[in-house]
């Protein structure tokens, strides 16, 4: 098995559109959580969401920006910055067979599916758009970032609700360690803030409560008044290639994915179990090699629902033991907001640069201890000059679909 | 007065890069960059700008001005006859 680095990294986040400012704002826990309106024939709704700044026409052909969902442009722009952060240049032709892309996204294209949902049944009107298919297939976010950096491997989509991300980064890894390939470019991409998706998530009463002294804070991770989950949309790449090549070139390394463990909880469609959490961190730390003992930090899932967090605390203390207690965990999706498919990605990187900057990222708004979620959650305030040599970063789904990701530190 | 060409330009802006100043009714549709998809696509839009419906095949179009008399021949014949609606709610 070969080691695997990564040499770039591209996103398009609520908390901004480069490494640097998203580390900046996650660890001075700024909330890029908002009210946003959505209009619904003369009324307006309101929701919480964590939104991308974008302006797509900057980034994008005229033609191809009617080809793309929002789901698209986010994934094709974070992945033309990832792999101008590795400072690999243009593939070669020998290279691009060696060479592929694995993607999550859970929801795909919403925002097509909202729209000719609108024109078909809102307007009565059987005229479809001929380019729906192609804005609208799982694939495209994948495709669209194969076509413009010429990679002819393989191009897979993964969609395995929350853990998309987490699953394609397994799997790239994998493959990479196994020596199918030679480069991946690897990550998740949501447009989640469609009218029809936001409605369905707060129908699912899965959604936080607005705050009414301040709608940013509105979720709430692991902290006893928590209430729920807040949608965020964007894209996070990482371009993978083996450790020694990438030693070799002298690339920029931020860190090694050391294994990945994936687990079915088939207990229920929806609400998340102990034992297949824990199974899942356990095949983490067997897929890494690594024991318990040398895991420095975890990246929680935490979404802020009454559900997980509890669950996923539990199944940390049965895989840690007494150990659980001293193991800084941090939820950032309490200002990145959920970004299901893309969540698993977004968060492997803000673990992979809280490593490289010895900072232990907060959660934010933890402001209420729980009896049921008594680890240490870092709450409110980074930890600095704090060496994480290794970190799991955990992303559970509805449908089951476990994925937790073993990371290493890069130097 | 604003013609059938100008409009047609005006729609194609939308999806491709067009000076204006230099395009000519002569110009080829694959010149411009309109590939099978792209046709598909400026139809749709020319529906909507012109309040057409498009019901039979065009046969080729191949350059910009064989796409306006396909315009003109359709709105000449719809603006003699009521546009039938594809979908009524009537018929749900």
């Amino acid at each position: 098995m070969r080691r695997v680095a990564v040499t770039g990294i591209g996103v398009v986040s609520p908390l901004g559109h480069s490494t640097a400012e998203l580390f900046d704002n996650a660890q001075h826990g700024r909330s890029a959580i908002r009210l946003i309106a959505s209009a619904f024939g003369d009324r307006r709704i309101e929701s919480l969401a964590a939104t991308v700044e974008f302006n797509a026409a900057e980034h994008f052909e005229p033609m191809s920006l009617r080809m793309m969902d929002r789901v698209s442009q986010f994934a094709a722009l974070a992945a033309r910055r990832a792999l101008l952060d590795s400072q690999r240049g243009a593939l070669v032709e020998s290279e691009q067979e060696r060479a592929g892309v694995f993607l999550g996204t859970g929801m795909g294209a919403s925002q097509t599916l909202d729209d000719s949902y609108q024109s078909l049944y809102g307007k009565m009107s059987a005229r479809v758009n001929p380019l729906t298919i192609i804005q609208g297939m799982h694939n495209a976010p994948a495709a669209w970032i194969a076509i413009e950096h010429h990679i002819t491997g393989p191009t897979c989509t993964y969609s395995t609700a929350c853990s998309s991300a987490s699953v394609a980064i397994g799997e790239a890894w994998q493959k990479i360690a196994c020596g199918q390939i030679d480069f991946a470019i690897a990550g998740g991409a949501e447009a989640p803030l469609s009218l029809g998706s936001l409605l369905a998530w707060s129908a699912m009463r899965a959604v936080a409560n607005i705050d009414p002294s301040d709608p940013a804070t509105s979720c709430k991770p692991f902290s006893r008044n928590r209430s729920g989950l807040v949608l965020g949309e964007g894209a996070a790449l990482m371009v993978l290639e083996p450790y020694e090549w990438a030693l070799a070139r002298g690339a920029p390394i931020y860190g090694e994915v050391l294994g990945c463990g994936m687990t079915t909880d088939v207990s229920h469609i929806a609400r998340p179990g102990i034992e297949a959490q824990a199974a899942a961190l356990r095949a983490a730390l067997k897929s890494a090699q690594l024991d318990m003992s040398e895991i420095d930090a975890v990246n929680a899932h935490g979404t802020g629902t009454q559900a997980n967090d509890a669950v996923e605390s539990a199944a940390i203390r049965q895989v840690f033991g007494p150990r659980a207690m001293r193991i800084p965990i941090s939820a950032t999706k309490a200002i990145h907001g959920h970004l299901l498919g893309a969540g698993g990605a977004l968060e492997c990187v803000l673990a992979l640069l809280s490593m490289r900057h010895r900072v232990v990222l907060p959660t934010m708004h933890l402001l209420i201890p729980d009896p049921e979620c008594d680890l240490d959650y870092v709450p409110n305030a980074a930890r600095h000059n704090v060496e994480v040599r290794t970190t799991l970063s955990n992303s559970f789904a509805f449908g089951g679909s476990n994925a937790v990701l073993a990371l290493r530190a890069g130097h | 007065m604003t013609t059938t060409f100008d409009r047609l330009i005006k729609i194609l802006t939308k999806s491709y890069k067009l000076d204006p100043a230099t395009v000519t009714p002569q110009l080829r549709l694959d010149e411009i960059g309109v590939d099978s998809l792209g046709v598909g696509l400026m139809l749709f839009d020319v529906e909507d700008e012109f309040q057409i419906k498009f019901e039979r095949d065009p046969g080729p179009l191949q350059t910009l001005a064989d796409v306006v008399v396909y315009i003109d021949q359709v709105m000449s014949e719809q603006q003699s006859a009521p546009v039938p609606n594809a979908v009524s709610k009537a018929d749900t």
